[in-house]
């Protein structure tokens, strides 16, 4: 199932241009949105979820127009949102059953089977008679897996699913994506590199609400391959003369010290060691390229 | 679908605790208005009209419909924006839903929900007139019709009317502050008007009761007159009934 977004754009009454003319396809498999906090990654998935309406511009799920048939979206779609809250006192076996009935599984039969496949395969059976208000993080971020499952979506939607876990309850979280993801569109909005380096073949990173890279991580990596050079410094002030010398990547502590990691063609001199590029290079680069053009336009 | 939002309204009402304690509040004040003789109006007037009798069971219902204001916006109000208060609207939205399933099973359960609880107020009234201390020679056998049919024709329109419109407010402004407010505005306003009204000693009695959205004057306008017999025997007809109805 193909997600076709094209020109969408979105301004919040209190003045925040959440999406700026934004065009973007997405194909089968499980595609990784990347950006920071505040990029519009959840403008982008509310809006394809249903939630939200664009102020211009259009989404088409296989030349669907979203927008103008949201019940026709919602009978394929899974979403997982950013944040949700349960009711009290409901397991989540009876709210599973519940919102499978609003997905229109109106056989018992075929609810009840459906139902427990899903606790089983996000690992809460044991748990599934209790109250979702009693849940850990992780089990009620499996709960919203499985309830974005019900009725055997083709497009699921999970926004940041993995903020805020365990790295042992992230490693199940991933896992349990990776497996659904072979046959139906999985879009998945993050803030955290490695979800989507571990899991997408392909991706798009946002920025300000608007597109800065598409494509596979891979053909990304392979841009830098061999531009990418790093450097230990010990104090603050070699840090900062690096800063105005060098187009800075990214600067990570070690055991105190700074790593700074440099992009440029060849290498930048004495004491740099050529490395791997990494995904969180294109991440990086890519948003300060942007910030980067951005105070060179208010400048002119 | 219309009856999967019904049901489940009702089983989460079933396991919330605030329904239990709705429920009390009307077995102990109808308990009270029976079983004391100087809680209830009734007890505290004249001597001779029957405790549990057509008149007094009229009154009580009308108080029980004023003060139960509130718990009918507390019921109405938070089925609507339940949602939203914690936070599963992103998901449930997200699911192909018709809001008449929506709004037509969280209202129609809502709307039993209530009525069982405000049945509270009869059972209490039962259990005044068994209680040993009351004023026995105040309580006739009791009569089923005598506590259903102004049970019927009064609490239940109301909880229709008011419920009803609590409901659509909530669901227009998605705040369960409005409903308050709007509840408790709608209770001070009565109370400071009946107030005021009563005490200008006004002879003036038509208008006053049909603009009575309580019927607490109106429900005087008719019964001023009645003997301790009729108040004793006569059940309201369904004047009431069709004079809130028409708010």
């Amino acid at each position: 199932m193909a997600v076709t977004i094209s020109g969408l754009s979105k301004t919040y009454p209190n003045g925040v241009q959440a999406l700026k003319n934004l065009t973007l396809t997405v194909g089968n498999n499980m595609f990784g949105l990347l950006g920071p906090n505040g990029a519009g990654k959840s403008t982008l998935m509310r809006t394809v979820a249903t939630l939200q309406d664009p102020d211009s511009g259009t989404v088409h799920l296989d030349g669907l127009d979203v927008v103008a048939n949201k019940n026709e979206v919602r009978k394929v779609l899974g979403y997982l949102p950013q944040e949700f809250g349960v009711y009290p006192k409901i397991s989540a076996s009876d709210m599973l059953h519940h919102l499978a009935l609003m997905k229109g599984i109106t056989s018992k039969g075929e609810r009840k089977e459906m139902v427990d496949a899903l606790l089983q395969q996000t690992n809460l059976w044991s748990v599934r008679k209790k109250a979702l208000s009693t849940y850990s993080g992780g089990m009620k971020q499996r709960f919203g897996i499985a309830q974005a499952l019900l009725g055997n979506p083709r497009l699921i939607i999970v926004d940041e699913p993995t903020a805020g876990l365990d790295p042992a309850e992230r490693n199940r979280f991933l896992n349990l994506l990776s497996s659904i993801g072979r046959d139906v569109t999985v879009v998945l909005s993050t803030h955290i590199v490695d979800d989507v380096r571990e899991l997408c073949p392909r991706m798009a990173i946002i920025g300000n609400g608007e597109l800065l890279v598409e494509g596979a991580p891979s053909d990304a990596l392979a841009a830098l391959n061999g531009k990418i050079w790093s450097k230990i410094v010990s104090t603050d002030e070699e840090l900062r003369a690096m800063d105005s010398e060098f187009r800075i990547v990214s600067t990570h502590l070690i055991g105190g010290k700074h790593e700074v990691r440099v992009f440029e063609d060849a290498s930048p001199g004495a004491g740099f060691q050529p490395v791997e590029s990494d995904l969180e290079d294109v991440y990086f680069l890519n948003l300060s390229r942007q910030s980067g053009s951005q105070t060179a336009k208010a400048q002119a | 679908m219309f009856w999967e939002f019904f049901t489940f309204e009702l089983k989460f009402r079933l396991k919330s605790i605030s329904t239990y304690v709705y429920f009390f509040v009307w077995v102990a004040f109808n308990f009270l208005n029976v079983a004391s003789e100087s809680f209830g109006p009734i007890g505290n007037a004249n001597g001779k009209i029957l405790l549990n009798g057509p008149y007094a069971n009229a009154v009580y219902n009308t108080g029980v419909c004023l003060f139960g204001l509130i718990i009918i916006a507390a019921i109405f109000g938070t089925s609507i924006l339940r949602d939203f208060q914690r936070d599963t609207y992103q998901i449930i939205f997200t699911k192909p839903i018709s809001k008449f399933a929506y709004l037509g099973g969280r209202w129609a359960g809502s709307l039993v929900t209530t009525v069982v609880v405000f049945s509270g107020s009869m059972l209490g009234e039962f259990l005044g007139t068994l209680a040993p201390w009351a004023d026995h020679s105040r309580i006739a056998p009791n009569h089923l019709w005598w506590y259903l049919q102004p049970f019927l024709s009064i609490t239940v329109v109301q909880i229709f009317f008011l419920g009803s419109l609590f409901f659509a407010v909530a669901a227009l402004t998605r705040k369960i502050f409005v409903v308050y407010v709007q509840g408790a505005t709608f209770f001070m306003v009565y109370v400071i008007g009946i107030t005021v009204f009563s005490a200008t000693r006004s002879l003036e009695r038509f208008w006053s009761g049909i603009f009575d959205p309580v019927d607490f004057v109106l429900l005087d306008d008719i019964t001023r007159y009645w003997t301790v017999v009729e108040q004793n025997t006569l059940l309201l007809s369904c004047l009431l009934t069709l004079h809130l109805a028409s708010f």
